[in-house]
């Protein structure tokens, strides 16, 4: 290999070498993300109904047991709406609908609303849990 | 007909720039009174209602933030007409057609912005879109917006600052022969404030107001329509580059292969004009 070749190759490495060393700690920097744990506290008097919406979470209770669902669409994570009548989600947004277990039953979206684990309190308020 | 084309070439990038300048003004008062944290909704209620004035500057922000792009637009149509493009070196048209991409990035930005049930629902779709490209969606959406209490802060980032940044850095160039004098800025100041005044904003919808449907921006309908019927990687990442890549395409292009790029653009951006006409209805 003629020297100025080598050199060359050389100078491309180092330059390639310089830019993912600087590279680095600034893409490390950009998706530095804490994951936070969100409670939402249904208080007896906030669940009353059979179908009980805060804060993007919809809790629900068939017979005598409650599970939770996320109120965001697993299309596009628009907030569905619940609609008493036929006892169905339906998205906003561009129009899917999910049964009330959460079940996807029409429209763009191909997975169930998403359930969410519950914790039952001494003081009798259930408390919700998801991830933002 | 030559008229028209000598008024389109005389007054409308004056024009163009004129509601660019006033919008960026406009947009200064606003953020002295807007933060991005705890109740957005409230926060631009309270500027709209209770701020004396801000009810004007929050209108004349908005009709000069769409008045800049929908003239840019018949600004591009123009010349895309005229086939000026040949006139431009690659890099050049590039960089003009990547700036209209901004723009359009610009008021979809402050869309999700407004803070009501519309710009949250915008916000989360294009999180999602993003989140779905294959292998990096998850990291880069990090980039442009999160979830939770930063909701709106990148959003605010990149509408005032950094996304304006790059808009006049790749159109200095361009437009610094068009820059409108001191009294036609005027004028048209006076013009759009007048009508500022008048003008009815659409109304914001509370973000816990139960509606059956909730639209996007007007010129993201067409693809919000798709998104019902396609995957969301195809309409929300593919149409819009699929086109970027054409139109850029263009420049370089003669020929057949010139005469094949010009058509297919001319009829995508009819179909979505149509699409777009029948979704705003
Ligand atoms: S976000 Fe629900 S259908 Fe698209």
């Amino acid at each position: 290999m003629k020297r100025s070749v080598f050199l060359k190759t050389i100078f491309v490495l180092a330059t390639i070498l310089l830019c993912i060393i600087f590279l680095y700690p600034i893409i490390s920097y950009l998706l530095y993300r804490e994951q936070k744990i969100v409670k939402v506290s249904f208080h007896p008097n906030e669940r009353l109904g059979k179908v009980n919406f805060k804060k993007g979470v919809y809790l629900i209770k068939s017979n005598h047991n409650w599970y939770a669902l996320s109120a965001h669409c697993t299309h596009l994570g628009c907030i569905v709406n619940f609609d008493e009548k036929t006892e169905k989600f339906h998205c906003p947004c561009h129009g899917s609908v999910f049964d009330i277990s959460g079940k996807r039953v029409a429209g763009p979206a191909n997975r169930p609303l998403t359930r969410l684990p519950l914790r039952f309190m001494k003081n009798g308020d259930i408390i919700v849990i998801k991830r933002d | 007909m030559g008229y028209l084309r000598h008024y389109l070439s005389f007054y409308l990038p004056r024009l163009i720039l004129s509601s660019f300048l006033i919008c960026i003004l406009s947009g200064i008062f606003l953020t002295i009174h807007y933060r991005p944290f705890g109740d957005v909704f409230r926060c631009v209620e309270e500027i709209t209602t209770v701020i004396p004035y801000g009810f004007f500057f929050r209108r004349l922000h908005y009709i000069t933030g769409q008045l800049f792009v929908i003239l840019a637009l018949i600004h591009i149509g123009d010349h895309f007409l005229r086939r000026t493009y040949r006139r431009y070196r690659f890099r050049d048209w590039l960089s003009l057609i990547a700036s209209i991409y901004i723009a359009f990035a610009i008021i979809f930005m402050g869309f999700v912005l407004k803070g009501d049930k519309e710009g949250i629902f915008a916000g989360n779709i294009m999180l999602n879109i993003i989140k779905g490209i294959p292998l990096i969606g998850n990291s880069i959406s990090d980039i442009f917006i999160r979830e939770g209490e930063d909701f709106f802060w990148l959003p605010f980032l990149y509408h005032c600052f950094i996304l304006p940044l790059f808009l006049i850095i790749f159109t200095r160039r361009h437009i610094h022969n068009w820059l409108p004098n001191r009294g036609f800025f005027l004028y048209v100041t006076l013009f759009l404030s007048t009508f500022a005044v008048f003008f009815k904003m659409p109304m914001d919808i509370p973000p816990d107001a139960v509606v059956p449907t909730v639209k996007g921006p007007w010129f993201f309908l067409a693809i919000q329509k798709c998104l019902t019927k396609i995957p969301p990687l195809f309409a929300g990442i593919g149409i819009p580059i699929s086109f970027f890549i054409l139109i850029s395409l263009i420049s370089l292009s003669k020929g057949h292969l010139e005469w094949f790029i010009r058509y297919t653009i001319l009829i995508f951006a009819i179909v979505y004009g149509i699409i777009t006409i029948l979704e705003y209805r």
